[in-house]
């Protein structure tokens, strides 16, 4: 819930890895030089506004969600999300929020490869009949248009790093390529882990 | 005028959640636990009646004689299900010079059509019927009360006692959950009335104090969600956390588990025996089989624990306690153990609960630890509990017990023992401690 | 568009306050030419930080928008207080931190929305470190 503007700087007292800086719509997702969030809404555009972010854990794609939504509703667009969570296999807890979904609505799934094979489905044919957009996010492709594949380099990673931290911190770049490695190249626990290391070496 | 807590049937909201009074709570446990009993009384009742007594009575209350089969039928039932009927002549055995009695007997005690599969096939019921020939003698057991009854066949049905198991297992868990909640219903309120502190207003009920504390200290845990009662040694005694359900909840899984488990052993042995092994059965049926036994194996090691360690009771002398404050706690330990050490300490953790992509995580932080109370080498013997006391010094300088919905600061007695030739055991006791005067608090 | 001149302090300089004590201040808005506030949320609240997802909880709140029958002048200073509970009481802990602040949203015109806040610390609980095991 970090409101506009915010960063860990302003606040000196404030671990910079918290999760209310670090989660989905607090950074910013990190584009290659040749691809930007508008790019991507013209893509999804041309395949009927469906389409499909894929990628391993931890590599921001609950991020780039966050980072389309404004695009999205800057093209006319009302998004509707959905994040599904601990191993929920269906829809039926979203039954309320996916009943607005209309021709001007996308629907967005954060995590739809937990759904069932059959949820898929019914979630597919609801989308065509109401005429709705579809992004879901999952660890490999379902089937829908590729949209975008996540991936974390060390550059994307120092970047986010630079941009968490204040000046003078007790945690470094040689910190983050270490979680990175220690956590399989999974951004989002590296960034957890150096929560702790930065407790930890702002305690001494 | 107040004499009892009311029943709340309506959640109370405390921020973005519905929490629910410990009445309503034991209220749908009540309904719950007696919806499960019912679920098992019935087929218990129906297994009973159709199948066990019967059958138990053929082999301890019919009279044995010997039977000449006259004629045989086969009776055609609706969509193609046929079962056999032999009419024998035979002599009461209490009567023997009388004229013989003549009665058509479906075989068994329990019809063979009432067994389903293949007993109704036609083919089946010719094979059955090609066993008693006209003019043949056989063995067979009628019953006293009602002479004209007559089977041939003198036979347990195995699968049906085992189909025992499972109603067994509804009624323990609904029996077992209706007899806490009697046990549990109201009785709180009655005994806090007869401790109530001098100077306060006898029929005030506690929770009338309580509910002032929860106005006073926002986002301070409600003691009495904790589930304390009365103690016998000091005033409060502190609920064990809720891994102490697990022993309660392993066993009603392992038994339910298992009991389905049996069920379809049964059918899959007969099956077998029958030479139409069912193999799609099978392949789910060892799996299934692992599982049960792993949560046998799992609860045979709690009640190891349990059963070999014994309750372990927690009480102080006030409850909610606050920063700065001074109070008295006293431990009970039974069991018949040798333990080699014994320690109490007063621990306070930070849990966070956080999104990881979709799912939930949640990570917990000791920030404070103090020992009450340490003892090594020592023996307790069944029938006369270890206890000791202690001082409980709460700290002054030190955040006070919080609850929201993802973050919460908790502090809990910690009782952990080293048993030999023992797994070693350690329970929680969760308590609840507001803010004090050092910290600025405003008691 | 420039955007207004938000001022927004405390009465009492003191940043430690203690529960049950009153907490006051007040806010003004200097506004820019051409652009017009709409209305104005003043709210005390805590909210944690740290390794959870964030909880947060509004103690005091006051909202104050301009109708038809009177125009306000955001520019004469306007005073808020309220009495602090007894808690939570600030907290840094090492997987929680609880933080107390003063919160002033200016909604102007055109859907635009400013936020200033003010911290300050309920209570005076130390600085907390993981035990090591």
């Amino acid at each position: 819930m970090a409101s506009a503007g915010e960063s860990p700087t302003n606040s000196p007292q404030s671990n910079p890895f918290s999760t209310r800086f670090i989660q989905p719509g607090a950074i910013s997702y990190l584009f290659p030089a040749n691809v930007n969030a508008a790019q991507l809404v013209e893509r999804l555009a041309k395949n009927g506004w469906w389409g499909e972010i894929t990628g391993p854990h931890g590599s921001g794609k609950s991020t780039l969600l966050a980072s389309l939504v404004p695009q999205l509703i800057l093209a006319r667009k009302q998004p509707l999300q959905v994040t599904l969570h601990n191993g929920e296999r269906s829809l039926a807890q979203h039954g309320e929020t996916l009943a607005r979904a209309d021709a001007r609505t996308i629907v967005i799934v954060d995590g739809y490869e937990q759904l069932w094979s059959w949820n898929r489905w019914r979630l597919r044919r609801f989308c065509r009949r109401r005429q709705a957009g579809l992004i879901v996010t999952s660890h490999a492709s379902t089937g829908l248009p590729p949209l975008y594949a996540c991936a974390v380099d060390r550059q994307t990673a120092a970047e986010i790093l630079k941009r968490l931290l204040p000046a003078e911190s007790p945690v470094g770049q040689a910190d983050l390529d270490h979680a990175l490695a220690a956590n399989g190249q999974n951004l989002r626990d590296a960034l957890f882990e150096l929560y702790d290391l930065y407790e930890q070496r702002q305690a001494k | 005028m107040q004499l009892a807590r009311p029943i709340r049937f309506y959640g109370k909201k405390r921020g973005d959640r519905r929490t629910g009074s410990n009445q309503q709570g034991r209220f749908w446990l009540g309904l719950l636990s007696a919806a499960c009993l019912l679920a098992g009384i019935i087929p218990l009742v129906y297994i009973l009646v159709v199948f066990a007594i019967p059958e138990w009575r053929v082999h301890h209350r019919f009279v044995h004689t010997k039977a000449r089969v006259l004629d045989s039928r086969i009776v055609e039932w609706t969509n193609d299900r046929f079962s056999p009927e032999i009419q024998l002549e035979y002599h009461l055995a209490s009567r023997p010079d009388d004229a013989p009695l003549t009665a058509w007997s479906e075989y068994e005690i329990i019809p063979v059509h009432s067994r389903g599969g293949q007993h109704w096939e036609r083919a089946y019921v010719e094979e059955l019927l090609s066993e008693f020939p006209t003019g043949s003698e056989h063995d067979s057991w009628y019953d006293p009360r009602r002479p004209e009854r007559i089977v041939l066949k003198q036979a347990y049905t195995w699968s049906a006692w085992l189909m025992l198991l499972l109603p067994v297992a509804f009624i323990t868990i609904g029996g077992g959950g209706l007899i806490l909640v009697l046990l549990t219903w109201g009785k709180s309120t009655e005994r806090l009335s007869a401790q109530r502190p001098p100077g306060m207003d006898i029929l005030q009920p506690k929770s009338q104090a309580r509910g002032n504390l929860l106005a006073q200290f926002p986002f301070v845990p409600n003691p009495d969600e904790l589930g304390d009662s009365p103690g016998t040694l000091l005033t409060h005694r502190l609920p064990p956390a809720k891994a102490e359900w697990r022993l309660f909840a392993a066993a009603a899984f392992c038994l339910f588990w298992n009991s389905l488990v049996a069920f379809f052993v049964t059918i899959l042995i007969q099956d077998f025996r029958e030479g139409e092994p069912d193999w799609w059965m099978l392949a789910f049926v060892i799996p299934s089989l692992s599982v049960g036994l792993a949560a046998l194996a799992y609860v045979g090691r709690l009640v190891l624990i349990a059963g070999g360690v014994g309750p372990t009771i927690v009480e102080v002398s006030d409850h909610p306690l606050a920063l700065g404050g001074e109070y008295e706690l006293a431990l009970s330990q039974t069991g018949r153990l040798h333990i080699e050490s014994l320690d109490v300490r007063l621990v306070c953790e930070e849990v966070a609960t956080f999104q990881q992509g979709t799912n939930s995580r949640t990570t917990v932080r000791r920030v404070y630890e103090q020992l009450l109370i340490s003892e090594q080498s020592f023996e307790i013997h069944h029938g006369l509990p270890f206890e000791a006391r202690a001082r409980l010094q709460v700290p002054a300088a030190a955040m006070h017990s919080f609850q929201a919905i993802h973050n919460r600061v908790e502090w809990k007695i910690i009782v952990r023992g080293a048993i030999q030739r023992w797994p070693d055991f350690e329970r929680g006791f969760p308590l609840v401690i507001c803010p004090g005067a050092a910290t600025g608090g405003n008691l | 568009m420039i955007a207004p001149a938000i001022t927004l302090t405390l009465h009492e300089s003191r940043r430690v306050y203690r529960p049950g004590e009153k907490l006051s201040g007040q806010y003004y808005i200097e506004a820019v030419e051409g652009t017009e506030t709409v209305a104005v949320e003043i709210s005390v609240l805590w909210h944690t930080e740290g390794k959870g997802d964030e909880d947060i909880a509004v103690h005091f709140f006051d909202r104050v928008s301009q109708d038809e029958r009177a125009v306000l002048d955001f520019r004469q200073p306007r005073v808020f207080s309220t009495v602090l509970p007894n808690s939570p009481l600030s907290y840094e802990g090492v997987l929680i931190k609880i933080r107390w602040c003063v919160r002033l949203r200016v909604f102007l015109s055109r859907g635009k929305q400013i936020v200033e806040e003010r911290s300050f610390q309920l209570g005076e609980v130390p600085p907390a470190r993981a035990v090591l095991p």
